[in-house]
């Protein structure tokens, strides 16, 4: 294991209290079943999954309930077995607190379960059969991005000198779902990784954790040993927010730094949380879907903080009620950590697949908007910055509504971990800002890509109408051609019309005059 | 005198070059309406009194319009036609009608007689259907722009509110609080 000393560090990056012990300290407990099963048809980064159940279906347990709509999609799968109410729009983890469709099941308690997907031999893997597996059984990213990860591991393979990194680092404050699950199933993990590394044919892999976990370190170090495999191996990291971040961990690991506008995959390097290989080892070699995770359940204003094993779509009250309910302190719900999570209206809403943490914290914790005061330029949040932006000037050029500007400046190289609203002296929330900014940025973008297309159709059609105008011409034209020849019948009827012509006016000018019936 | 012979030889030389250089990159079209065609939304609703985007972005070039004729592109529009135009942003002509949210429209199919008339408004070709047949939208494909509501001879064509769903949402506007205006009200 080389000394952390010598490895590089990313820019900025702050120091900060990582309050793990409370929750740390009690073994991964269990739930009880709970009542209902909320779950939402999107818990991934990209487009909802089509339900393929209706109300009144028996489901069993890791049976499809949702398949994916694309590739950038995810499948749902029953967490136990259940008999499905329907679809109902409810309160779903989100920032904006919108309702989105969910199914809803009543698990039946008889815990029976489907067995769908046959077992893999993970030595005659081959990269197609892993990815589809991995669509199948409904994984994506569980380190919080929660991106589709049957498409992450497409677009790294056919690489060569690949380096597959194990992200064990769990930067954020509070949370140690992670570190708890590395404590527990360290073999696991490490046979994840191994499936990753022969199948994708990379050279390695590193597990990065960071120094302070000492117990996570020991579990993995030791299992590593036992596993014998000399492509894996263990590096120590300094515990610096946001060392976890896929682009700050590839940087301290390579010493390289990742493009701007690029991926890791493209110097070479896959990040892989450890509870997504642990997916992707269970869904290999047992074939069950991802039904479940561990989430943290902590703060002040909860009485017994710990980790627990959680299906997907239990209600965080059940959570929260096996962590002993809430402290009198208790004052602000928050899915997440207290850097990036969001604030929660309701604890009604559902564990999903980027439920790392709940976190309930005091009143006195949380900072209100009422403290803000103006920005003095004093730079603190570009020292800050683990993407070397600068987080003043992004701020004034948005305070102008000089959006554009804001994106040459590298708005989109934000990762919104909060560094600089925690160093700013003057308290302004900068990364709402820079999050309304890039959703504006992005709106503009796509309204530019329908108006482009609505250019095109109103150009098409305006083109196919002056055609058709052409083409009547062009028939009218050669119908007085093709009568030119025969000179004389032009004539006669020439004659006939000048007849008609007259009947008709002398019948206007006499009505009486006719064939009497008019 | 061979001043006046290399001098005249020179200016023969740039002047072929430069006649040469103008027939063989001459740029079709005028790239300026093609600039500020791009800036305009393309809901091709004529309440510029224009009949569509591309004809205003000709007369904004000529002349013949001003910049704040665009109500479906609104202050952004015209903030954006300002910068590369290098005039004055001003307000919407309010003659032209009002800002409003993106709306998308919606035909009642129990209540369509099958017309064919809305077909022939759409500027974009977003309404499908034939004669005595049921007509309807292509939602993704429709800029909004009200046209068919008014050849409907059984108004049967409402306009709603685009909804995007979880996709198109997006952070709002932190409310700016300031200690100094919060102390001193």
């Amino acid at each position: 294991m080389r000394d952390p000393h010598q490895l590089k560090q990313f820019h900025g990056g702050l120091k900060l209290d990582g309050r793990k012990l409370e929750s740390t300290s009690a073994m991964l407990g269990t739930l009880p079943l709970p009542r209902r099963l909320l779950l939402p048809l999107v818990q991934h980064s990209g487009r909802a999954a089509i339900p393929i159940v209706k109300a009144g279906d028996k489901v069993l347990g890791h049976q499809e309930i949702a398949r994916p709509d694309g590739d950038r999609s995810c499948s749902l799968h029953a967490p136990t077995s259940a008999t499905v109410i329907g679809i109902q729009c409810l309160p779903i983890p989100h920032p904006g607190g919108l309702t989105a469709d969910c199914l809803v099941l009543e698990p039946d308690g008889r815990e029976e379960f489907a067995h769908s997907l046959p077992t893999l031999d993970p030595a005659s893997l081959d990269m197609a059969t892993l990815v589809q597996r991995v669509r199948d059984a409904g994984i994506a990213g569980l380190g919080g991005a929660v991106f589709p990860t049957g498409l992450k591991l497409a677009g790294a393979a056919s690489r060569e000198s690949l380096t597959l990194v194990v992200n064990g680092a769990e930067c954020e404050p509070y949370i140690s779902c992670d570190d708890m699950l590395m404590r527990e199933q360290a073999h696991e993990i490490l046979l994840g990784t191994r499936i990753l590394l022969n199948t994708l044919g990379a050279t390695a892999a590193i597990v990065a954790i960071e120094r302070d976990k000492r117990q996570a370190l020991g579990c993995m170090q030791a299992a590593i040993e036992r596993l014998g495999d000399e492509r894996i191996r263990l590096q120590q990291i300094f515990t610096i927010y946001p060392a976890g971040g896929e682009r700050q961990l590839v940087q301290v690991l390579s010493g390289k730094e990742v493009p701007a506008d690029g991926l890791p995959i493209d110097i070479g390097y896959l990040c892989q949380n450890v509870a997504t290989l642990l997916a992707i080892y269970h869904a290999v070699t047992e074939g069950t879907p991802l039904v479940s995770r561990i989430t943290t359940v902590t703060g002040s204003g909860i009485a017994k903080p710990g980790n627990f094993l959680a299906l997907l779509g239990t209600p965080l009250s059940v959570l929260i009620e096996a962590a002993g309910g809430y402290t009198d302190q208790a004052s602000r719900l928050i899915m997440g950590g207290p850097m990036m999570g969001i604030a929660l209206t309701s604890d009604e809403v559902p564990v999903v697949r980027a439920t790392n943490c709940v976190l309930v914290m005091a009143a006195d914790e949380v900072r209100t908007s009422g403290e803000q005061m103006p920005c003095i330029r004093c730079g603190e949040c570009e020292q800050a910055c683990p993407a070397q932006l600068q987080p003043q000037e992004l701020y004034w050029r948005i305070q102008g509504n000089n959006l554009a500007g804001a994106d040459e400046l590298g708005l989109g190289a934000c990762i919104e971990c909060g560094c600089c609203d925690l160093v700013c002296p003057s308290h302004i929330p900068l990364v709402q800002h820079y999050r309304y900014a890039k959703g504006k940025v992005r709106t503009a973008k796509t309204q530019r890509e329908q108006s482009d297309v609505a250019r095109q159709r109103f150009e098409t059609r305006k083109e196919r109408l002056e055609n058709e105008a052409a083409r009547r011409k062009q028939r009218l034209e050669e119908k007085r051609k093709t009568r030119a020849p025969g000179e004389q019948a032009p004539k006669a009827i020439k004659g006939e019309i000048d007849a008609i012509l007259a009947r008709t006016q002398s019948k206007h000018r006499d009505p009486t005059q006719g064939d009497g019936t008019s | 005198m061979s001043a006046i012979l290399l001098l005249t030889t020179l200016a023969l030389v740039f002047g072929l070059a430069l006649g040469y250089a103008a027939m063989r990159f001459r740029v079709e079209g005028d790239p300026v309406v093609d600039q500020v065609d791009a800036l305009l939304p393309q809901t091709q609703c004529g309440q510029c009194n224009f009949v569509g985007c591309r004809p205003y972005a000709e007369a904004i070039v000529g002349g013949e319009a001003d910049i704040n004729q665009c109500p479906p592109g609104g202050e952004q529009t015209i903030r954006a036609l300002a910068d590369l135009l290098g005039r004055d942003p001003k307000p919407l002509n309010p003659e032209n009608g009002e800002e409003k949210i993106t709306t998308v429209a919606v035909i009642d199919e129990d209540t369509c007689i099958g017309c064919t008339l809305c077909i022939q408004a759409c500027p974009v070709d977003a309404i499908l259907g034939g004669p005595k047949q049921m007509h309807t939208v292509i939602a993704s494909e429709c800029t909004g722009c009200d046209l068919c509501l008014e050849p409907c001879p059984v108004d049967c064509i409402t306009m709603v509110p685009q909804y995007g769903g979880l996709a198109a949402w997006s952070w709002p506007r932190p409310v700016a609080v300031d200690k100094r205006t919060v102390s001193e009200t």
